[in-house]
């Protein structure tokens, strides 16, 4: 049973579980989504990497005709209804950072900590 | 060559000071009026009377300044904007233009107060000239501020101010903007306030000065007598203002309206949860040569009612997309007002008042001198106001009372191309092509963003007729048009961005070009929410188009693939020509959009591709909705199909690139 439950944004809120865990959960089917903190973006999973004209139209995937680096598409979802959370083009090395704190975040779920 | 410090150039650097510090530093010469009159007693009516007339002189003020200019940027792009403060800089009440351009005058004020006072003083009569970025006032060094003391009894009363961009004030450069600059002395040398009118006449010595710096002195001349006008207007209204209601009670309410700005923000931030958002948002190649990118990074916390806008972290000041700490000061107050203060009066001297800035000097948006600076207007500020909008959307969106008022991120950036050289009626012009002022505008948490609306922080923007474009530049437009697709998809679509194609035309020679823009590669509209980002920028050249033919047979083309010749995508920061036969395409960014795309009413995309605002290509793939032959939804077959989409997310999300 939820103690309290505040917005994130039209998809998600911010939940305090009975048991003390603060959650962020799906406004659409109520799966958890991530343990909450303010940069839970950082580290989401499940999320999908793929050329930014994979988007539609409005992208284009020239990122290489003007930069010395790739551009990625990043979107996150929901793990249970696959809602998108966010959609994003960013550099690909800024997924080192992601990938980086997402390994923090499994090592330290699997000592108990998350 | 890396930038080297100039020392002794820190008294340039302006910065938040407090009224009551302000005090202990300007001279006794200068009398001042009071400002402090919480026991005056305001009855209500007098109160909105008074409150609703400056707004009405601002106004006032900005239509003699554009009545007057000559230049399109200020008659048909309103590229400028005026404000009235009190005595001491705390800005009382913004106009409606560019409120980027008048968000950090009271900075400038205060160093003008602080450096001025007591040589060569502050009169009646008097009005200070600035184009210098590190004071304020302006963004880049084409924003020049006239700043204009009203005294009344003898005591500084206030200020009326009018910034316009101008353009061209020098540089290596046409129009001032120089993607090759090293620093700050390949581009206009900013002018620190200088006394270019005294008791009331023009000081033809300053003035020359001024003027002589300029590929266009005939149009900065007149913008100059603008700027004189409108605050003329303003002074003539406030006095008319004052003669009625008297000083005390004009004063009051100017006090009173910055107070309550203040409180009714408190009372809306102490109604939202405390918490932590962050934003990047990242631009494309800083000069010539560059291919790098560079990152504007915010964190925003919210406590109780005060708001700490932390940039630490981004990136290195770096060519010339930099802007000063008053152009960062700017993007976060014009960010500020038309996100949380739709509601409450544009009083910035009583908003900043909950707000803290953290930064460090030597990075994109606190340039250290003599960084060039340049493009800081439509470049570093631009963005800080981007990652603002971002956190602050965040931050609203928690809140079920206050999510109305977040929105996605719009037009990210200004797709800069200035034209310079001789136009078609022999004489010299410099102007930048306006049509991006009709920015896609966001799209909010209830409401599509308006298709080729403007820009958030520029209320009344707008562009000019072709007519008038084609007058004034030795350039035929081919076309100019809304862009099908370019908004950002989402359950609430970002406005859509506009393209044009341009071929000189009668040019006396090759038309001179400076192409400046970034979100290319990356988004600079981000979506929010699952939304997706507006349209790419995009600028095109073909090189030798057969377009000369095309018109001879009566054919006017309407895509790039019909005008024949070597397309080229120009870098974001270059310099060239175009040339007899050539054509320009440029295409401006959309709004980003709020929302999973799988969760918008199919009924709203049916009407969308009626519309002509979405393809039906991409309302299948985008949006997942199927039409009939006739382009009603087809209910099951738009089930399915979204069902497809989010099983084939399911899939992409174990099958990365």
């Amino acid at each position: 049973m939820p103690t309290s439950e505040i917005f994130v944004d039209v998809n998600l809120a911010r939940r305090k579980e009975a048991d003390g865990r603060d959650v962020i959960v799906c406004r659409h089917c109520d799966t958890t989504v991530a343990p909450y903190r303010d940069d839970w973006r950082e580290a989401h999973q499940p999320t999908s990497i793929t050329q930014p004209s994979t988007a539609g139209p409005h992208l284009n995937d020239r990122a290489l005709q003007y930069l010395d680096e790739p551009v990625v598409l990043r979107q996150g979802y929901c793990p249970g209804c696959f809602t998108a959370l966010f959609t994003e083009t960013l550099p690909a090395r800024d997924l080192d950072r992601a990938e980086s704190r997402h390994a923090a975040d499994r090592d330290a779920s699997e000592g108990g900590m998350v | 060559m890396p930038v080297q410090p100039v020392p002794g150039s820190e008294i340039f650097n302006s910065h938040p000071i407090s009224v009551e510090d302000l005090q202990k530093l300007i001279p006794d010469a200068l009398p001042v009026h009071p400002h402090d009159f919480t026991n005056v007693d305001l009855d209500p009516l007098t109160y909105e009377v008074v409150r609703n007339r400056l707004f009405a002189i601002t106004d006032m003020m900005g239509e003699a300044l554009r009545r007057m200019s000559g230049s399109l940027i200020v008659t048909d792009c309103n590229d400028f904007d005026v404000a009235v403060t009190d005595p001491y800089g705390q800005i009382v009440q913004v106009g409606p233009y560019n409120t980027q351009l008048v968000a950090s005058i009271g900075l400038a004020i205060g160093w003008i107060l602080k450096n001025r006072a007591d040589n060569p003083g502050i009169a009646p009569g008097d009005m200070f000239l600035c184009s210098d970025p590190w004071v304020g006032g302006g963004l880049h060094q084409n924003d020049v501020a006239l700043f204009a003391p009203l005294f009344i009894d003898g005591a500084l009363f206030g200020w009326t101010v009018a910034v316009a961009h101008q353009l061209d004030v020098g540089g290596v450069s046409p129009g001032s903007w120089t993607p090759r600059a090293e620093d700050v002395f390949w581009e206009s040398l900013p002018m620190p306030p200088i006394k270019v009118v005294r008791g009331g006449v023009i000081q033809r010595d300053v003035e020359d000065a001024y003027l002589r710096r300029s590929r266009t002195p005939g149009l900065v001349a007149l913008d100059l007598r603008a700027k004189v006008g409108a605050n003329l207007v303003g002074h003539e209204r406030l006095t008319a203002l004052i003669e009625k209601f008297g000083p005390a009670v004009v004063q009051a309410v100017m006090q009173r309206q910055m107070n309550d700005a203040e409180a009714r923000l408190r009372a809306k931030l102490d109604m939202i949860e405390d918490g932590q958002w962050s934003a990047v948002n990242y631009q494309e190649h800083s000069g010539t040569g560059d291919r790098g990118l560079h990152a504007i990074r915010l964190t925003l916390t919210k406590r109780g009612s005060e708001l700490t806008f932390d940039f630490t972290g981004t990136d290195e000041q770096s060519g010339m997309i930099n802007c000063t700490f008053t152009g960062l000061y700017g993007g976060v107050v014009s960010a500020l007002m038309p996100i949380l203060c739709g509601d409450i009066p544009w009083a910035p001297g009583g908003l900043v008042r909950c707000v803290n800035i953290v930064s460090e000097p030597g990075t994109l948006n606190n340039a250290t001198f003599p960084a060039a600076v340049g493009k800081g207007s439509v470049a570093s500020s631009w963005v800080t106001t981007n990652a603002v909008v971002e956190c602050l959307s965040q931050m609203l969106d928690t809140s079920e009372e206050q999510r109305h008022q977040a929105t996605a991120v719009g037009c990210g950036g200004w797709d800069l191309s200035v034209v310079a050289g001789l136009n078609q009626h022999g004489a010299p012009f410099a102007s930048i092509l306006l049509e991006p002022m009709a920015g896609g505008f966001a799209a909010g948490t209830h409401q599509d963003g308006v298709d080729t609306a403007g820009q958030l922080f520029i209320p009344m923007g707008s562009i000019p007729d072709v007519e008038s474009s084609e007058f004034s530049m030795p350039l035929l437009y081919l076309w100019r048009r809304e862009e099908t697709d370019s908004g950002g998809p989402g359950q609430f679509r970002g406005g859509l961005s506009g393209s044009i194609a341009v071929t000189p035309h009668d040019a006396p020679g090759p038309v001179f070009q400076v192409i400046s823009g970034s979100g290319k590669a990356v988004s600079m509209n981000r979506g929010i929410a699952g939304g997706h980002p507006g349209s790419a920028q995009e600028d095109v050249r073909v090189r030798g188009s057969a377009i000369d033919k095309l018109l001879d047979e009566g054919v006017l083309p309407d895509a790039v693939h019909e005008l024949g010749g070597a397309v080229e995508y120009p870098s974001n920061q270059e310099e060239g020509l175009l040339n007899p036969g050539d054509v320009y395409v440029m295409r401006w960014q959309g709004g980003g959009g709020y929302g999973d795309p799988l969760h918008r009413a199919p009924q709203d995309v049916a009407d969308d591709v009626r519309a002509l605002r979405v393809s039906v290509e991409a309302a299948t793939s985008i949006y997942g909705v199927v039409l009939d032959a006739t382009g009603q939804v087809d209910e099951n077959a738009t089930t399915a199909a979204r069902e497809d989409a989010r099983n084939a997310r399911r899939e992409r999300t174990n099958a990365h690139i």
